[in-house]
């Protein structure tokens, strides 16, 4: 997600691009998230075509943990927001502001992940694995793709909290905010579709 | 990172190893990718010398069990698609020319790029110890169709299949870090004057199929994951005693595997799209038609993939509509193909080999897309579904696309990648020596499919009705060894073309596009001055103009 | 440079606002979940997660800031997914020679 690195002591020192966008690295985030709508749209699409011709799920999925989803969604959410703030304050320059908004989302990502190590810790000492049935093999790969992501964006943040200068890395902020987003909607689809709609009457 | 670029000269290893510079990336795809060829040619003969003998011992290896035939033919084709056609076509050609074409100075994200090209370096290495685990490499054919994948074998965990799905994950994020660079740099980096459409087409057919392959994988590798859970914990999700759906393994691996064949197809498209204006002297017949054929045929393109699936249980309602789908996106193709040969129409034809590999590639995979035509209707697709003939059409349509296309884009670039020529005489050897044996080797498969003769036997022999046809195999075996020894000039050829003086010019082949304005080989940095675009990129034989083409280029002055 | 002044105008307020938004609608989904009437809870559930959805893609991710091509691009996306349920559906979720779970 570099800035356009430009060979020094090079007449080509000085390019202008014609641009169609304020930021390259928007336009390449796009891109990239592009995929990861049908990733995670493949693995959700596998799990409701098997879902809707198998009620006897609820047997499984009611045992999901519906607090700790939702405080999880109350966690993702707000740093969601902190994220945004962080982005506003990346486009006025603040680098201070920058980096106290990136810390908090940094912060709430890790308390995401405490609720779902929790959660899994759970999960697995009442004896769901994966292969107890198809529900929790489900289950599992799609909160651990989506953990995953969480932890790639935790990683990225923690690298930019490191290195964003005044003139440094202050343009990375926005692709690595819509990143977040993107992961904060999974979530948003993830939660109604394994705790909200499955606990059964 | 700002002040690591400021090294003039990064060294050895930031050179030629971990290298940010679009060319040299280029380069390690090109050369691991032609590693991966020959090991996928040599599975080819391995697969070959074992149907027209199978009770004789196969060079090196003894007489092949039926479940190492399985092995070969497994990873002949899992290679050959996704360790040669794809680092070839999209990583070697794409890298280096996308940003030459555009008059950008590298891709968008160097660093992106790097980190692409080492993750497929890293799935190759995965690969290649698949075949070394216990029990061997996979051998549930390239698409890994469950519940045969997910069985358990001698071993308690299938290790082959599981190296093969990570090796197969990994080549995806690679060439999906790689997308985002084919997709940003065209969309920002155009030099100035450069509008969309004043691309060259091979850009637009990267744009195209990066896009399309970054919209279609993400099922697969979402089911792969699945697929990994199954052989690892267990889990049932592809079987149904365990209350899970094998089809639906078929559908997420064809909703990727279809719009894959786009992937490869474009790109090669692209390179004949450059090749034939420049040696017919004429410009790209229907430029625009084309690219509006591409971008309906690769959204059509998403809505065939159960046509594979014709014969797998598939519902007979559904299968009508993806006959329909797969009948009407002929259309598209039709167009492109058309316009290409169009572009010949009254051209000044010089048959260099670079033109000779263009245009075999058009009448070659004519005869691919045609045999295709009848696998596209379920109700004659059942007849010859699963038998040689599917072997036959799609060797007819990938050979052309992936080698031709290939052949055709060296030997016209090469002078641009490594500054000097390559042989023409051994060329076009080469060339003539390719096509004949192409052709002996896969008509005959077309006539053993349409003789009954079912795909992934290992031996044919044990048949009464297969014996009567045994000696098309034999045919077919000698095609290929005539096919390979005819690569033999194309090797000398490119060790010839990789050692002494670099005397290529700047435009030898007095082309119009922006790559042809930087030195042959380029230097880091790509052209001595920004280049301004002042013309279309296929301005050729005006008629009221002196030269014969006009550059997109400004003239500048001394260099 | 115009983007920066048209964040600069409406300032974090609005973000709250959209936040606040969100946890509303979590907490309305989180009652919706209850209706006994199975069919219209997943209506009204997956309904609000897209209203949830559309605030977070416009008013986080700014949409309406990027060039139409890649709003063109990410809505054909979807609609491939879309395609994908479609074309899968017969044989995995309405295949009546489907074989039950063993439970």
């Amino acid at each position: 997600m570099s800035a356009h690195p430009v060979p020094i002591a090079h007449p080509m020192h000085e390019l202008k691009y014609e641009s169609i966008s304020p930021s390259m690295g928007r336009v390449g985030m796009w891109a990239f998230l592009a995929s990861e709508i049908v990733t995670f749209g493949g693995v959700v699409c596998s799990y409701l075509l098997l879902r809707l011709c198998h009620p006897e799920w609820i047997q499984h999925s009611s045992k999901t943990l519906l607090p700790i989803g939702a405080i999880n969604t109350v966690v993702l959410l707000t740093s969601s927001l902190t994220m945004v703030l962080a982005h506003h304050s990346a486009e006025l320059k603040n680098v201070a502001a920058t980096k106290k908004w990136l810390a908090c989302t940094l912060l709430l990502g890790l308390l995401f992940l405490c609720f779902k190590g929790y959660e899994y810790t759970h999960e697995i000492e009442n004896g769901y694995l994966p292969n107890t049935a198809v529900f929790w093999a489900f289950y599992f790969a799609m909160t651990g793709l989506h953990g995953l992501h969480v932890l790639a964006g935790l990683v990225t943040m923690a690298y930019l909290l490191i290195a964003i200068k005044e003139d440094y890395r202050l343009t990375a902020v926005a692709p690595v905010g819509l990143y977040w987003h993107f992961v904060d909607l999974v979530w948003i689809f993830l939660f109604p579709l394994l705790y909200v709609t499955t606990q059964g009457a | 990172m700002a002040e690591e670029m400021n090294h003039a000269h990064p060294g050895f290893i930031g050179t030629y190893i971990f290298s940010r510079d679009h060319k040299m990336i280029g380069k390690q795809y090109l050369f691991t990718g032609l590693f991966w060829a020959l090991a996928g040619g040599f599975l080819a003969y391995g697969i070959r010398q074992h149907l027209a003998a199978p009770h004789s011992p196969t060079l090196g290896h003894g007489v092949m069990s039926p479940d190492f035939y399985n092995t070969v033919v497994t990873m002949h084709g899992t290679i050959m698609v996704f360790w040669v056609a794809m680092p070839i076509l999209i990583g070697a050609f794409g890298n280096f020319l996308i940003p030459l074409m555009l008059g950008a100075d590298d891709m968008a994200f160097p660093t992106l790029n790097m980190l692409s090209f080492w993750t497929f370096f890293l799935s190759s290495v995965v690969l290649l110890a698949s075949f070394f685990v216990p029990g061997g490499a996979a051998a549930s054919g390239w698409t890994a169709y469950p519940t045969l994948s997910v069985q358990q074998g001698v071993h308690p965990i299938n290790w082959g299949q599981v190296l093969w799905l990570l090796a197969v994950a990994l080549e995806f994020v690679s060439m999906l870090l790689g997308g985002v660079n084919y997709i940003t740099t065209p969309l920002q980096m155009r030099a100035p004057g450069m509008g969309l459409f004043e691309m060259p087409i091979f850009v637009w057919m990267q744009m195209a199929a990066s896009l399309i392959f970054m919209l279609s994988v993400g099922p697969l590798v979402g089911g792969a994951v699945l697929m990994l859970f199954d052989l690892l914990f267990g889990t049932g999700v592809y079987v149904p005693e365990k209350g899970g759906d094998p089809l639906l393994w078929q559908h997420l691996f064809w909703f990727f595997g279809h719009p894959e064949v786009y992937v490869l197809l474009l790109p090669a498209l692209g390179i004949i799209g450059e090749i034939i204006p420049v040696f017919s002297r004429k410009p790209l017949f229907g430029y625009k038609p084309i690219i509006w054929s591409t971008i309906a045929a690769g959204i059509l393109g998403f809505i065939v993939w159960a046509h594979h699936q014709f014969i797998s249980g598939l519902d007979p309602k559904a299968a009508s509509v993806f006959s329909i789908t797969t009948i009407i996106i002929s259309v598209p193709f039709s167009i492109v193909i058309f316009s290409m040969i169009a572009t010949l129409w009254k051209g000044s034809i010089q048959f260099t080999t670079a033109m000779l590999f263009a245009v075999g590639m058009i009448a070659e995979f004519i005869i691919g897309g045609t045999t295709g035509i009848i696998n596209g209707s379920a109700a004659a697709d059942v007849y010859v579904h699963d038998t040689y003939y599917i072997v036959g059409h799609f060797h007819y349509t990938l050979f052309p696309t992936v080698f031709y296309g290939t052949f055709a884009g060296l030997y016209y670039w090469w002078p641009k990648m490594f500054g000097r020529h390559l042989d023409e005489r051994l060329g076009k050897i080469h060339f003539w020596g390719t096509t004949v044996f192409f052709n002996m080797t896969f008509i005959p498969m077309l006539l053993l499919g349409l003789a009954g003769h079912q795909r992934r036997i290992a031996d044919p022999t044990i048949f009464p009705l297969l014996r009567n046809v045994q000696y098309l195999h034999v045919i077919a075996t000698y095609g290929l060894y005539g096919m390979l020894a005819y690569q033999l000039p194309f090797c000398w050829a490119f060790c010839k073309g990789l050692v002494g003086k670099k005397d290529a010019e700047r435009n030898p082949w007095r082309a119009a596009t922006l790559e042809w304005l930087a030195p042959s080989p380029p230097g880091h940095g790509n052209f001595d001055k920004q280049p301004e675009v002042v013309a279309g990129p296929y301005e050729y034989s005006k008629p009221e103009e002196k030269e014969d083409f006009i550059p997109q280029w400004k003239p500048q002055e001394a260099l | 440079m115009e983007a920066t002044a048209k964040h600069a105008e409406h300032g974090i307020g609005r973000y709250v606002v959209v936040w606040a938004i969100l946890l509303t609608l979590l907490v309305v989904s989180l009652f919706l979940g209850h209706l006994s009437n199975v069919y219209l809870m997943n209506a009204l559930v997956f309904g609000v997660a897209l209203i949830k959805a559309s605030l977070v893609v416009t008013y986080f991710m700014g949409i309406r800031m990027e060039p139409k091509v890649i709003v063109v691009t990410l809505i054909i996306t979807v609609l491939f997914m879309v395609g994908l349920l479609a074309g899968v559906s017969p044989d995995v979720t309405f295949n009546p020679s489907a074989a039950p779970t063993p439970l």
